[in-house]
């Protein structure tokens, strides 16, 4: 279990090897503060997502699970995508109403991005990942809380080089998203040190 | 003597002094080969430092030539030499020169280049240092430490925490097998004057994650790769842990000095 916690944050790091999610990672890490409240959001929103969708594949999704109904042929397997998508949406709608009514200087602050966490692929990637490598629920639970942990990370991390490059003197071509693109390389060739070198 | 004796050129200055005792003793111990190695990747930088100096206008700096010798120290020696020029490249260029050359990049350009070497050719034996080159860092070090260059904190940190780290794995044999890799890069690659942390607290975490990082990558590679991406991500790390400071600084003088 604690692998798999380790693997979901460093090694198999949603953002820094399978490059999901980048859109928000790259739009949100001006400011270390913005990126915090979007680091704790995706958290939640991972966290929540996996255990749910994963209960939702097993019981009521993958064939046989409608047999307790005497239903045993029914497979509606094909719906998977859907459903996912449909619990994600739901669990970032309640998110944003409790941002909206506790936090609303952070709810501001993420603006369009936090709605956007619905078709965010890292959130939705958490969960295909899952049903493919059929994990069980308590391992959908570990997987779910340690790629939102690992995300938080690499955005932390990416806001916080943003920061200090303000001292950075980028040329003209590079500036913005460009040299953001070159330090996202960096970092993420950093982490390959825990996929590719130290766990083969 | 306008701007005073402590402009960034006497640091560089001060660091290349700091690698010559390195570098005479690389080429002792490599022979001619070592020589040539340190030569392609002097000229390397030298290159992408005047192109970027007449294009845009970024200011060579002599600290450059540590990662043309981090380079020739620590490369397997069966590489061959276009992949040295390459990685040298790749170090002074993506590490350095696009974030405005030394002084304002914020990852350390020799951990940059051995670390993109390293992905090149990862089965290759990167050189472990003997006591040798060891002894070799050590007047540089004492040097540079005399002058406020080097961050007694960082070595201090990543001393104690490889040391229990490796303890807690049992690797302390691989350890003592390639000191000279690990005082060099620890000197040249993990207390780097300009990208590591800048809060002194901040140094001391930085240091420790190093020392962690090195002993944890050790499990399945060998000690020079694993102490130079544990360099690099200790780098990495080092903005988010100078904010982490600064805020819990801010934090603590509040509590002491906020009036009720």
């Amino acid at each position: 279990m604690s692998e798999l916690f380790l693997r979901a944050i460093f090694a198999d790091n949603l953002v820094l090897s399978y490059f999901l999610g980048l859109c928000t990672y790259l739009a949100i890490s001006k400011r270390l503060d913005t990126a915090l409240g979007l680091a704790a959001a995706m958290i939640v929103v991972q966290t929540l997502t996996v255990p749910i969708n994963y209960l939702i594949q097993r019981y009521l999704l993958l064939e046989g699970a409608w047999a307790w109904a005497g239903l045993p042929d029914v497979d509606l397997t094909f719906l998977k995508l859907i459903a996912f998508i449909g619990v994600i949406a739901a669990a970032v709608q309640i998110l944003e109403m409790t941002l909206d009514r506790y936090v609303p200087a952070l709810y501001r602050a993420l603006g369009i991005y936090l709605p956007l966490i619905t078709v965010n692929c890292a959130i939705l990637g958490g969960s295909l990942f899952m049903a493919e490598r059929q994990y069980d629920f308590g391992e959908s639970v570990v997987f779910g809380l340690g790629s939102g942990i690992g995300w938080a990370l690499a955005i932390a991390l990416l806001a916080a080089i943003r920061e200090r490059l303000r001292y950075a003197d980028v040329p003209e071509g590079l500036r913005g998203l460009g040299i953001t693109f070159v330090v996202t390389g960096l970092i993420s060739m950093g982490f390959t040190a825990f996929s590719s070198v130290a766990l083969p | 003597m306008i701007r005073g004796l402590w402009t960034p050129d006497t640091v560089g200055w001060l660091l290349v002094a700091a690698g010559a005792p390195v570098a005479v003793a690389m080429i002792l111990d490599q022979g001619p080969d070592g020589l040539i190695r340190l030569a392609l990747g002097l000229a390397v930088v030298a290159a992408w430092q005047s192109l970027f100096r007449f294009n845009m206008g970024v200011m060579p700096a002599p600290a450059s030539a540590i990662t043309a010798l981090a380079v020739a120290v620590m490369a397997p020696h069966e590489v061959p030499l276009w992949q040295i020029g390459f990685a040298v490249s790749f170090g002074a260029v993506v590490g350095e020169l696009i974030f405005g050359g030394w002084g304002r990049n914020f990852l350390n350009a020799s951990a940059v280049a051995l670390s993109f070497l390293s992905l090149s050719v990862p089965n290759a034996d990167f050189v472990a240092g003997d006591a040798g080159l060891a002894l070799a860092v050590v007047p540089g070090a004492i040097m540079l430490a005399l002058t406020g260059i080097l961050p007694i904190s960082i070595l201090a940190a990543f001393a104690t925490a490889l040391w229990v780290a490796a303890m807690a794995l049992g690797l302390t044999p691989q350890i003592l097998a390639a000191p000279g890799t690990l005082v060099f890069a620890v000197v040249f690659l993990v207390a780097d004057p300009v990208a590591s942390a800048a809060t002194p607290l901040g140094r001391w975490v930085q240091g420790a994650l190093a020392g962690a990082f090195t002993a944890f990558l050790m499990t399945g590679t060998s000690v020079p790769q694993a102490v130079v991406f544990a360099a690099l991500l200790a780098g990495l790390f080092a903005p988010l842990v100078d904010q982490g400071i600064i805020a819990l600084h801010l934090r603590w003088r509040r509590v002491r000095h906020a009036r009720p």
